[in-house]
């Protein structure tokens, strides 16, 4: 049986296969279903200053292989989230990760401060996630993740406040022209990892009424349609920094899916969308990625983390 | 209507709730059925308009 352990950085990981933000909340709905001590981690869904309703419905619409949402970063805010949601998850064992959001490089300092001050104390995560997707409330909406120097300005701004021993991993997005340049801009700033990729900007139109499915018209489009475009950008960043961790999110459903990632140069993966059809997929994954190693005779993650970029091997070789 | 719904809890405040994790079944007096498929400007966490 092949050896899953893995790590992201310094941070070591049993398996390679957390959830993805937004997916399982702080992790309590997915208890039933998988041990939260065995799954790689637990990426909390992001958090805000302040509680916030999200928008109003529908909020999600199935598409094909995909669906869209457009939650509005539903939350209860960072104090409630570190006082009850947080160290319920940690009490499960489960090694956690905060994502963190915000509509102004203030409110992300804002959270990653109460986030700091909570791992001094016994409330500690395994890292921090920034998600950068957020709408830059400053500069008319436009998401910190499509332009670097807003990119770098927030990486840089809760690295800052975060303590040096707590992993910061940056979500970058993939609705940009060079998910390198944000890539760049982002381990400038000080990130540890990059996690790639957020969810990609979508719309679908209800074919009776004409009018957008969606209560706030578009929405994040996940689940296997976009997997190929998250290997891709996976193996681009992976290409232009060779050893920086990444942790590879995109309509992973199978092992087979995971290996995909690891093999474009992604050190550990996360699953979200599969999370709404089948809330074992966690732990599904990580099983049946072990199964695909064996089949390939390998033993260890690590030996197949990078192996897309390796020369193909020429006639005569063995 | 998807997932969630304008539920009134036992502290009086009105929360958008999960149908499908909290739920699937409410109190039907505490869902504000008026205000089903809107966030009431009430709701804890409701977008400020100014």
């Amino acid at each position: 049986m092949a050896d899953l352990a893995t790590s992201v950085g310094t941070l070591g990981l049993p398996t390679p296969v957390l959830t993805a933000s937004g997916c399982a909340a702080a992790g309590r709905e997915l208890a039933p279903f998988v041990d939260l001590a065995r799954i790689g981690g637990v990426v909390t869904k992001s958090i805000m200053a302040n509680p916030r309703s999200g928008r109003p419905t529908p909020r999600m619409a199935e598409t094909p292989s995909g669906m869209l949402n457009s939650i509005g970063l539903q939350g209860p805010g960072v104090d409630a989230f570190l006082a009850d949601d947080l160290p319920w998850l940690l009490a499960q064992g489960a090694r956690a990760v905060v994502s963190v959001a915000g509509g102004s490089t203030a409110e992300f300092v804002a959270v990653a401060e109460k986030v700091a001050d909570a791992a001094a104390g016994s409330v500690r995560p395994v890292a921090v996630e920034v998600n950068i997707s957020c709408p830059n409330v400053a500069n008319r909406g436009l998401v910190f993740a499509c332009d670097p120097v807003a990119s770098a300005e927030v990486v840089g701004a809760v690295r800052e406040v975060l303590p040096a021993t707590l992993p910061v991993w940056a979500k970058l997005s993939p609705d940009v022209t060079d998910v390198t340049a944000i890539a760049a801009a982002a381990l400038d700033a000080g990130a540890d990892a990059l996690s790639l990729v957020n969810t990609t900007l979508g719309m679908a139109i209800d074919r009776a009424t004409l009018r957008p499915v969606l209560a706030g018209v578009t929405g994040g489009l996940s689940g296997p349609a976009i997997r190929p475009l998250a290997v891709r950008c996976v193996y681009q960043v992976a290409a232009a920094f060779p050893g920086v961790p990444i942790v590879g999110i995109g309509g992973i459903r199978t092992g087979g899916d995971a290996l995909e990632f690891l093999a474009a140069g992604a050190s550990a993966v996360q699953v979200g969308t599969a999370i709404f059809g089948d809330p074992s997929a966690p732990q599904r994954v990580a099983d049946e990625l072990s199964d695909a190693l064996d089949a390939l005779g390998v033993a260890r993650v690590a030996d197949v983390v990078g192996a897309a970029h390796r020369p193909r091997p020429t006639q005569g070789d063995t | 209507m998807t997932c969630v719904l304008p539920v009134v809890g036992e502290d009086g405040l009105t929360r958008m709730v999960r149908s499908c994790v909290a739920g699937p079944t409410f109190d039907g007096t505490a869902v504000r059925w008026a205000d089903v498929g809107t966030v009431p400007a009430d709701c804890v966490g409701a977008p400020r308009t100014s």
